[in-house]
């Protein structure tokens, strides 16, 4: 059966989304989910959920469910990926140029923070949030927006659908129909692939500095060392769900090379990683057909 | 003899004539009141004597859509309940302590639903989440592939009527405007 694809510009990517021709009367509700998870969590736009949590720092403030669940989710990644997950790490992207204004430029000063232990509290019952640092969902965000327009179709009986935010893809094949085939771009040459793998009801995502870099810096920031990370060219992480591969990719890259493998193999992941010197590290279960 | 075989020729080409605008006229009568069946209509004209004309030719046997004339496909367009898209609306009701609102797409094509979202706004009370989130997963089972015009839901669709009979009025109110 035919397969049709759209693509829009949404999410700060481009997203494309493919689905049966018999089902293509639902383009336009995948692509408003993403529209809507934009609007609300984006902190490119000043006056987003988001945004409007990161001008009142040190104060209690009313949260929506889902943004309660998402931060809640991203304290929870941090310590699973033991610090190399943050969604802290607004304040050194904008100190880095990668700011509202896409400036480019590296501030002279540090952008004041209140300081506190904890950077993120939470009354889960009464659904408020205190943030003492400004947040950004960037690390996330695009493999939340995979789960949502995913559950969306499947709760409309879709059961042959590609979504692809950017590089993190979530996939389902029909029974009936041909499995989807995912090429895995060159980290250095996007015209080319390294491998290529089928995906079935689960996720990939992919890190790679390459889309987002301005003079030496990328947007993949190493907490420890509070710089653009170091060791890797490329990651490919396979998970069950949109959040956690994309989740798993940011922090593994960041991590580098040997401390990503190690972290890898206490997360529920599968990973292809390709150091910067080309060393590459695959594990057992990514089941790809690699070319390099 | 050849007299009476041209008189004949001449009464029968005059009714022959009569006949033939008699039916061109049910005919469209009955395309204006869309009773006209396309599979009769092409085997009006046998090629031989022999051709029954109720059966069929193998190149009879297209889709129904596609043996349909432009009129009959634009009294379809009219006909319909809805025209085809995709409807997007934040709905507003209220209950016992104040107003929530939440915004319902709906997917139509031929009057059929074919897809759906319920998205409850930012601000909605943590009760009314977990209500629309009811509602949200028993609500496909009910509407998908169903005609829009012909929905029939119980008051209470996953435990939430509030929402059901703002979703039902969305519905009714979609249909009488578009």
């Amino acid at each position: 059966m035919d397969v049709l694809s759209q693509k829009k510009e949404l999410i700060g990517t481009v997203v494309e989304v493919k689905l049966l021709a018999t089902n293509s009367t639902l383009f336009d509700l995948c692509f408003s989910e993403f529209e809507r998870i934009e609007k609300t969590y984006s902190r490119f736009i000043d006056n987003s959920e988001l945004s409007k949590l990161n001008k009142i720092l040190g104060e209690w403030q009313v949260a929506s469910e889902e943004m309660i669940w998402l931060i809640s989710k991203a304290i929870e990644f941090k310590e699973k990926t033991e610090g190399n997950f943050d969604i802290t790490v607004k304040s050194i992207l904008d100190n880095l140029g990668y700011d509202k204004s896409y400036s480019f430029k590296k501030k002279d000063e540090r952008k004041q923070e209140i300081s506190h232990e904890k950077e993120i509290e939470i009354m889960q019952k009464e659904k408020k949030v205190k943030l003492n640092k400004e947040i950004d969902f960037g690390g996330f965000g695009k493999g939340f927006a995979l789960d949502r327009v995913k559950e969306l179709l499947e709760r409309n009986k879709i059961n042959h659908y590609y979504i692809n935010a950017g590089g993190d893809i979530f996939a389902r094949s029909d029974k009936n129909q041909e499995p989807w085939a995912i090429l895995l771009e060159h980290p250095e040459d996007s015209s080319r692939a390294i491998g290529k793998i089928e995906l079935n009801n689960m996720s990939l995502a992919g890190s790679a500095p390459n889309r987002r870099r301005w003079g030496k810096y990328h947007h993949l920031i190493n907490m420890k060392t509070r710089e653009p990370a170091k060791g890797v060219k490329a990651i490919f992480v396979i998970a069950k769900t949109g959040i956690e591969a994309d989740t798993y990719s940011t922090a593994l890259f960041t991590a580098g090379f040997e401390d990503g493998i190690l972290l890898s193999r206490k997360l529920p992941v599968e990973v292809l990683i390709v150091s910067d010197t080309n060393k590459m590290y695959q594990s057992s279960g990514f089941d790809a057909e690699i070319f390099w | 003899m050849k007299k009476y075989f041209l008189v004949l020729l001449i009464v029968g080409l005059i009714f022959g004539a009569v006949f033939a605008g008699c039916v061109s006229s049910a005919e469209q009568e009955q395309m204006k009141n869309g009773t006209t069946k396309d599979n009769e209509k092409t085997n009006e004209t046998p090629e031989s004597g022999e051709e029954n004309t109720t059966m069929k030719k193998e190149e009879d046997f297209k889709p129904e859509a596609e043996n349909k004339t432009g009129m009959e496909k634009t009294e379809e367009a009219v006909n319909l309940a809805i025209a085809d898209g995709t409807y997007t609306e934040s709905v507003t009701y209220n209950y016992h302590s104040g107003s929530e609102t939440v915004e319902m797409t709906v997917v139509v094509k031929n009057d059929i639903i074919e897809g759906i979202n319920i998205v409850p706004g930012p601000n909605a009370h943590n009760v009314t989440q977990k209500i629309v989130a009811g509602f949200t997963d028993a609500l496909p089972d009910l509407v998908l592939g169903k005609k829009i015009d012909e929905l029939d839901l119980p008051k209470n669709v996953g435990g939430s009527s509030l929402t059901t009979a703002a979703f039902k009025g969305y519905v009714e109110r979609l249909v009488e405007e578009n």
